[in-house]
């Protein structure tokens, strides 16, 4: 800021200091990104619906109903604040044993929760985040032959911030039945 | 897997393309979600390439019809049309392909679905606005700021140290974006 216009401004509004001068500047702007915080961690709720068509079968391989999809931060002031996430699906798949479409159905559940680390004061980005849950299935119909009806296992993603747009999420889900850990890697881009 | 990262750059880079911000403020909302937030729901699209050792690898392209319709006419994207547009901005088409194993023109399934979101209230209203600045005097302080910048402006046109105040108060909050 030069010195014409320094002059000009504390003369105006009656201010001595050039302290008390970036005090009105900076006083809104940290509470107006204070207010876009709190607005971006409110609560997100949706129903979702998907459908899955396979070719290869030629018929509906799956049809999922989720009445839940709840995604809630606990301190809505600050940025790192740990979100949690609850999915409740009903699924209709295919009965693999005598090919019948849409006759299996289950109930699976997916509750988690997402810690970010090391968030970046300047970008407001975290580094990372860590999100450790359970997910619980529960077949209603058809059962298979050495199959528990219900299932409970431990699940963990971790999500790589590389920009802006893209993360890199590496989701792990431990099998408690046959002591087996699956790894899913995969790219996400989400533009905003 | 090669396959699913072609087709995921394509998709970013058409989305890229005619996708552009609503405005200063969404971004900035957007900014501070995480990045496990934005993967249920987007503002304006998700692609999302997935590789796994034991299934078939999937992609997802998941757009809001906010999204798609600013593509067709950007006039949604002033703030105006953006705070209209509920329906558009809450409703998410989730769509997806799993690429067959031999050959990347052969698809497996194909996956069809839509997201609602019911609470998703995550923009600037006019009455939030006005709670702040009632809150705080230093903002009401800066009501003040500005309009004395915008004098100096006024008073000095075409010098360097107007062009420079002009800057200064674009930088501040410019206040006809909010109060729509």
């Amino acid at each position: 800021m030069n010195d014409t216009l320094k002059v000009y401004l504390k003369n105006k509004l009656g201010v001595s200091t050039d302290a008390e001068l970036v005090n009105m500047e900076t006083g809104l702007n940290k509470a107006f990104d204070q207010l876009l915080t709190e607005l971006s961690k409110r609560t997100l709720l949706t129903v979702e619906f998907k459908s899955t068509y396979d070719f290869t079968d030629t018929q509906w391989g799956k049809l999922a109903f989720t009445p839940v999809n709840l995604y809630c931060y606990f301190n809505k002031k600050k940025l790192s604040s740990p979100g949690l996430n609850a999915k409740l699906n009903y699924v209709m798949s295919t009965d693999t044993t005598t090919k019948e479409a849409l006759k299996r159905s289950s109930l699976e559940t997916e509750v988690g929760m997402n810690f970010p680390i090391k968030v970046n004061p300047e970008t407001e980005k975290a580094r990372f985040e860590i999100k450790p849950g359970v997910s619980y299935k529960y077949i209603a119909q058809r059962l298979y032959k050495d199959e528990n009806r219900s299932k409970l296992d431990p699940t963990l993603t971790l999500r790589i911030h590389i920009n802006d747009d893209f993360y890199l999420p590496l989701k792990f889900e431990y099998d408690t039945e046959n002591a087996e850990l699956f790894g899913f890697l995969s790219i996400q881009f989400s533009l905003n | 897997m090669k396959k699913v990262l072609v087709l995921l750059f394509v998709l970013q880079s058409t989305g890229n393309v005619v996708a552009q911000t609503p405005s200063g403020y969404e971004r900035e909302i957007a900014g501070k979600k995480t990045g496990d937030d934005k993967a249920n729901f987007s503002s304006i699209l998700n692609a999302l390439g997935k590789f796994t050792s034991q299934d078939e690898a999937t992609i997802t392209f998941q757009p809001t019809l906010y999204g798609i319709v600013s593509m067709v006419d950007p006039k949604i994207r002033e703030q105006n049309n953006f705070i209209k547009a509920t329906f558009l901005r809450n409703f998410q088409l989730n769509l997806g392909i799993s690429p067959s194993e031999t050959s990347i023109f052969e698809i497996d399934n194909f996956q069809s679905g839509f997201s609602y979101a019911i609470l998703n209230n995550k923009k600037l209203k006019k009455k939030e606005y006005d709670a702040l600045v009632a809150s705080d005097p230093a903002i009401q302080n800066l009501g003040l700021y500005l309009a004395a910048l915008g004098e100096f402006v006024a008073n000095h046109p075409n010098t360097a140290a107007g062009e420079q105040a002009r800057l200064y108060a674009e930088k501040g909050l410019s206040e006809e974006a909010v109060k729509r």
